[in-house]
């Protein structure tokens, strides 16, 4: 019994842990030509 | 030199009615309005009335022609009197010889010093003897000319019809010109005293920058002496436009104005603007301005330089090219002297500075040579008011040069989001600039703009504007935001809700029309403890934003007020060219990249896909999500 409540636990906790998949809109027709960004932007003092 | 001449002739009398070809060399002659030198008379003794003249030189009202041939028919010369009633005249030069000949008819009287030159129905072209470069104007059209002379007293008439000309260049033209000009004048006292008239009724002129259709007709009255020409008084009706009084005086030894100067009447400002001043600044690359209402104007010039100038503003409206400056209920006396400054007096009944609405204000100019000095401007903005400290514009010789001290006072941040389209914001704006400089087309920020917003603070620092007063306007910047705090920010763009603080950069951000061209950004989670969660209506915005419908993990959380989900950090950058945004994250995963670690438990971890975004077509999507929610107003 015990058992089947910390697995039914677990199963909560882990249905609660989400993982969202955002596909932003794609670029790609856009890359063909003219200059495009390959690096990343500076990490400036915001990412410290 | 003329009794020469005659008593040669006398001499040669008895050889008429005997057939011979005489040739004369008669010297030079000399009239009050012209001078011929190398002067050759050729006629046959047995057909009277036929003759060439041959003129090494002849000067006529300055101009100087050379080698030129006349025939006449009918002639007859007694050495008093001048007939040649049907003649022509050719330059004898190898160009001139395959050109027309331009018809005349002429008379002259020594007794009573009568002289009648005329030209009838001539085609333009024909003038190519007399005017030099003529052919490469391309003229066509028919032009009368007729100028009578006798004793002290001359008359002049022309006529021109269908004229068109254009010069080689392209920046001088005419087209179906119908022009007339009459004038009439007394010798006296060593000078021509004048009258004339002229009378353009049809047709255009183009002399860049300016175009102007027919409809002028200019009365003019002054004195012609040796030395110099008076227009002591010259009057302009310009139709649609308005009348000008102008006086000139000119040096005809130096071929210059030593002074000149004009007042007009009441013009219509709109065409005098779009006319003849706007066509002007455009070669001096100054930016397009238009204005309507009435103005006054008046300058004087005098030894080489301008002196004096007036233009007053009567209920007149000004905005600038772009649209960003509106000016409207301007009334305006505004003098400048080149050897003192003054002051004008300007005032303005209502205006408009980009969105924002301003109320009726004075304008205190002073003018110092080439200086215009604003100073204690205050001009009511919304419910607080727009000062200018100090404006100082002046032309130097590497250009416009200008400053500003000044900024915003007590302006209510919910009327001036609302004025600008923005979405609601609480408090009041006061902002000073410490200095805004002007120069090679450029306005560049001294200092920083520290703003204080959603509990934190933004500062704009290297702020420039190039090109500020024309269409291709770009704003450049660099943005440093601290502790925002995200929740506030989240609401206020009725964006889900978002709780926690967030630091952002924006590097090298260009802007034009308000739009982005380039910025590095980034932005990351504060330092410091508080709350870090997202409400499940942020993430279905977020989701949004993407291109696939609701993923299956958001159907199975429940969907009531309060739950959310806890995260430990956001970290996202964004490097913007050609509307290509490059993105970055926490981490990298598989093909994706982790904007947002999830935290606890129920947690959310966002990882973006595509990393090359249309930066377009996500604002589209993000101006979608918000599309009609109450508190934002996104345009």
């Amino acid at each position: 019994m015990i058992e089947k409540i910390l697995l039914l636990t677990v199963a909560v906790l882990l249905s609660g842990c989400v993982n969202l998949h955002v596909h932003f809109p794609d670029a790609a027709d856009k890359t063909a030509g003219g200059e495009v960004p390959t690096r990343p932007a500076d990490a400036g003092g915001a990412a410290k | 030199m003329l009794l020469r001449t005659a008593v040669l002739l006398l001499l040669l009398a008895p050889l008429a009615g005997s057939a011979a070809q005489i040739t004369l060399s008669l010297g030079s002659l000399r009239h009050p309005s012209f001078e011929a030198e190398g002067v050759m008379l050729s006629f046959d003794a047995a057909r009277l009335g036929e003759a060439d003249i041959r003129l090494g030189v002849l000067r006529v009202a300055g101009t100087e022609y050379r080698a030129l041939k006349i025939h006449c028919s009918g002639f007859y010369f007694d050495g008093r009197r001048l007939d040649c009633p049907e003649g022509s005249v050719r330059r004898e030069d190898e160009r001139g010889r395959d050109r027309p000949a331009l018809p005349f008819s002429l008379a002259w009287r020594a007794e009573d010093n009568f002289l009648s030159f005329s030209m009838h129905d001539v085609d333009a072209v024909a003038f190519s003897p007399l005017v030099k470069r003529l052919r490469s104007w391309q003229p066509k059209g028919t032009i009368d000319f007729g100028l009578t002379v006798e004793g002290d007293r001359a008359w002049l008439g022309l006529a021109v019809r269908d004229l068109e000309f254009a010069s080689r260049e392209g920046d001088v033209s005419g087209k179906a010109i119908l022009l007339t000009v009459a004038a009439g004048a007394e010798h006296r006292g060593g000078a021509w005293q004048w009258n004339a008239r002229l009378d353009w009724s049809q047709g255009e002129l183009y002399r860049a920058p300016w175009r102007r259709e027919a409809g002028v007709i200019m009365e003019a009255a002054g004195s012609l002496s040796e030395t110099t020409l008076q227009v002591g008084l010259v009057r302009l009706d310009v139709m649609g436009t308005g009348s000008v009084n102008a006086s000139l005086a000119w040096d005809r030894a130096r071929g210059e104005a030593t002074e000149w100067g004009f007042v007009t009447e009441r013009l219509d400002l709109a065409s005098a603007m779009d006319e003849w001043v706007q066509p002007w600044l455009g070669t001096l690359d100054f930016p397009k301005w238009y204005a309507a209402g009435h103005a006054r104007f008046s300058a004087e010039w005098k030894a080489g330089g301008l002196r004096r100038f007036y233009a007053g503003l009567e209920d007149a409206r000004v905005a600038d090219g772009t649209g960003y400056v509106e000016l409207g209920g301007v009334n305006a006396q505004i003098p400048w002297e080149a050897s003192s400054p003054t002051d004008a007096e300007i005032s303005v009944a209502a205006g408009r500075l980009g969105d924002l609405p301003l109320g009726g204000f004075a304008l205190p100019l002073r003018l110092d040579g080439s200086e215009a000095t604003v100073k204690g401007l205050s001009a009511p903005m919304l419910d607080g008011r727009f000062v200018i400290d100090l404006l100082r514009l002046a032309k130097r010789p590497s250009g416009w040069h200008g400053e500003f001290e000044g900024g915003i006072e007590g302006v209510s941040m919910p009327k001036l989001s609302r004025a600008l389209k923005l979405p609601i914001m609480a408090g009041s704006l006061t902002a000073r600039v410490p200095r805004i400089a002007y120069e090679d087309d450029v306005l560049r920020l001294d200092g920083a703009l520290a703003i204080e917003v959603f509990d934190g603070g933004i500062i704009v620092h290297q702020l420039r504007l190039m090109d500020p007063f024309g269409k291709e306007r770009r704003f450049i910047a660099e943005v440093t935001a601290r502790n925002l705090d995200l929740g506030m920010l989240t609401r206020t763009f009725a964006f889900g809700s978002i709780e926690g603080r967030f630091d952002a950069d924006l590097h090298d951000l260009e802007m034009q029309n308000w739009q982005p061209l380039r910025f590095d950004a980034r932005i990351a989670s504060s330092e410091g403890d508080y709350p870090r969660s997202l409400s499940i209506g942020a993430l279905k915005d977020i989701t949004a934003l993407g291109e696939t419908g609701q993923p299956k993990a958001l159907e199975r959380v429940p969907e009531r007020s309060g739950f959310s989900f806890g995260y430990d950090r956001i970290g996202l950058s964004c490097a913007l060219r050609n509307g290509v945004c490059l993105l970055d994250g926490v981490a990298r995963e598989g093909e994706g990249v982790v904007l947002m670690r999830g935290s606890g438990i129920p947690s959310v971890s966002i990882i973006g896909y595509n990393r090359h975004i249309d930066w377009e077509a996500l604002v589209a999507r993000f101006r979608e999500v918000i599309a009609g929610r109450p508190g934002a107003i996104i345009e």
